[in-house]
């Protein structure tokens, strides 16, 4: 009986030969043109984004592991209060921000100065930042051309003394033009950056008891973008 | 001959044909016998036998489909291949990214190993205080430099540098160690005292204290220069600061940053480098 299907199969094997190379042939064809007329690159662009994602999930883990080293390294430390240095930061940035902008009290000095003295109480007949520091700035903001726009870049003060609840807090902060021609040779011109020292006074209760700024002189400008730009 | 002629008969269903066989099984040997004998029926299966399986033309076509599907095959799969390969910019993007979550875990493992950051700190506003106190000495020498044209020289002025490289790191510039501000209206002070005591600078330099240490493990610290004499009813101006990362495991100062105030630099005594 086995010879006979064995003769069966002999008597068809070139048939179910060519039958299987076929069906072979057919399914390759298919996958063929399902590889070339199917667009994968949004599966591509998936696959890279996830494995982005994760990438940069992993990089913010790391971060976050960093950060709760250092608070827990630092939260001990004598004089230091984290919630409240955040807090001071946020109240010096405000009172940085009116101090230098320049759209709100670009008309002339003694508004500018009017607006800042009636706003802030700090301010005495011996700041510097008033009778120094707004004339300077604006002035400097005239001589580089039309009224500039400045976005501040870079505000970190730190805490250089405490006494009793009082903090005071010392710090330069980065200025950059923002205007679109500005924008364009930022690269090259050291001009569209600028540097102001500040130093400051909080009390307990979070207000800002003394600020007083600096405008940093063009020599140490230079060389702080200069600085910058080759690290 | 008689075999192909078979061959027909084999295409009828299976069922049937193999009872047709096992059926005229009997019938068709005495029909052999009868008509050709055995030989002849030896001859005939003799020819099936060396008669190959799959004819030649058979072979040629089939494995030209195989060759063909295989080709196909390799193709499809470069294709996929190809179309589902990571873009240059994103590979670069996610070395880039491992390369910084690397960099950020051996931090937080430096960080981790700081000890006794209080007592570091304490080092580093002691360290910065020495600093203070020798920038402070250069200013007796104002004087001698700004009658040199600026130049800073003398053993005098070597000394104190000399006094100053131990607290900073190996890399840091020169001008860490040269005077970081000098008042040129100090260089009209009363000439040939010459001694440090009834010398009264215009400014003098303060160490401010340190309280953090920062994500990277080192303690930031500032110096301010202010003026000594300020106007009537006017508070003491900042002429200059300086700021250094102190760091707590080496025990000396880098990175150092030297600027000074718009009204500072008005007042600056020059000083050029040897």
């Amino acid at each position: 009986m086995s010879a006979t299907r064995m003769t069966w199969l002999r008597n068809r094997a070139g048939k179910l030969f060519v039958i299987g190379a076929g069906v072979l042939l057919a399914f390759s064809l298919s996958a063929l043109i399902f590889a070339i007329f199917t667009d994968r690159s949004g599966e591509v662009n998936e696959t890279s984004a996830e494995l982005i994602a994760s990438l940069e999930g992993k990089r913010d883990a790391a971060a976050d592991n960093l950060n709760s080293v250092h608070t827990a390294l630092v939260q001990g430390l004598p004089g230091v209060d984290l919630d409240r240095m955040g807090r001071d930061t946020e109240a010096l940035r405000n009172v940085m921000l009116s101090v230098t902008d320049l759209s709100a009290s670009a008309r002339d000095d003694r508004s500018a100065q009017a607006m800042l003295d009636s706003r802030y109480e700090f301010w005495d007949t011996s700041s510097r930042t008033l009778t120094e520091f707004v004339p300077d700035w604006l002035a400097t903001a005239r001589v580089e051309g039309a009224p500039q726009v400045y976005t501040m870049s870079e505000f970190e003060p730190d805490m250089i003394s405490v006494n009793g609840a009082d903090f005071r807090y010392f710090g330069v902060a980065r200025f950059d033009a923002v205007s679109a021609e500005a924008a364009a040779d930022a690269a090259v011109s050291a001009a569209v950056q600028r540097y102001v020292l500040f130093i400051a006074d909080t009390t307990a209760a979070g207000q800002v008891s003394g600020f007083e700024a600096y405008v940093v002189s063009s020599e140490t400008r230079d060389a702080l973008a200069e600085a910058k730009a080759s690290s | 001959m008689v075999s192909i002629g078979n061959d027909p008969s084999g295409e009828t269903p299976d069922g049937s044909s193999r009872r047709k066989r096992f059926v005229l099984a009997p019938d068709d040997g005495r029909n052999n016998g009868a008509q050709a004998g055995p030989g002849a029926v030896k001859l005939d299966e003799s020819d099936e036998q060396s008669r190959p399986a799959i004819s030649r033309m058979t072979w040629v076509v089939g494995g030209g489909l195989v060759v063909a599907a295989l080709l196909t095959g390799v193709a499809s799969g470069m294709i996929t291949d190809a179309s589902l390969a990571l873009s240059e910019e994103t590979i670069s993007t996610a070395k880039a990214l491992q390369a910084e979550r690397k960099s950020i875990d051996g931090t937080a493992a430096a960080l981790s190993e700081l000890k006794e950051i209080d007592r570091a700190l304490v080092t580093a506003q002691e360290s910065a205080g020495q600093i203070a106190r020798l920038q402070n000495d250069y200013r007796f020498f104002t004087v001698a430099i700004a009658s040199e044209g600026g130049m800073l020289k003398g053993p005098m002025v070597d000394g104190v540098r000399r006094n100053l490289a131990p607290h900073f790191a190996t890399d840091v510039s020169a001008a860490a160690v040269n005077p970081w501000y000098l008042l040129s209206e100090d260089a009209s002070a009363p000439s040939g005292t010459g001694l440090p005591l009834s010398f009264d600078s215009g400014f003098a330099w303060s160490a401010q204290r340190p309280y953090l240490v920062t994500t990277e493990g080192v303690i930031s610290v500032s110096w301010l220069a202010h003026e000594t004499r300020p106007a009537e009813g006017q508070s003491p101006a900042i002429l200059a600061w300086a700021r250094a990362n102190y760091d707590p495991v080496r025990k000396t100062f880098s990175d150092v940053e030297v600027g000074t105030t718009a009204m500072g630099e008005q007042l600056r005594q020059e000083v050029r480098a040897q």
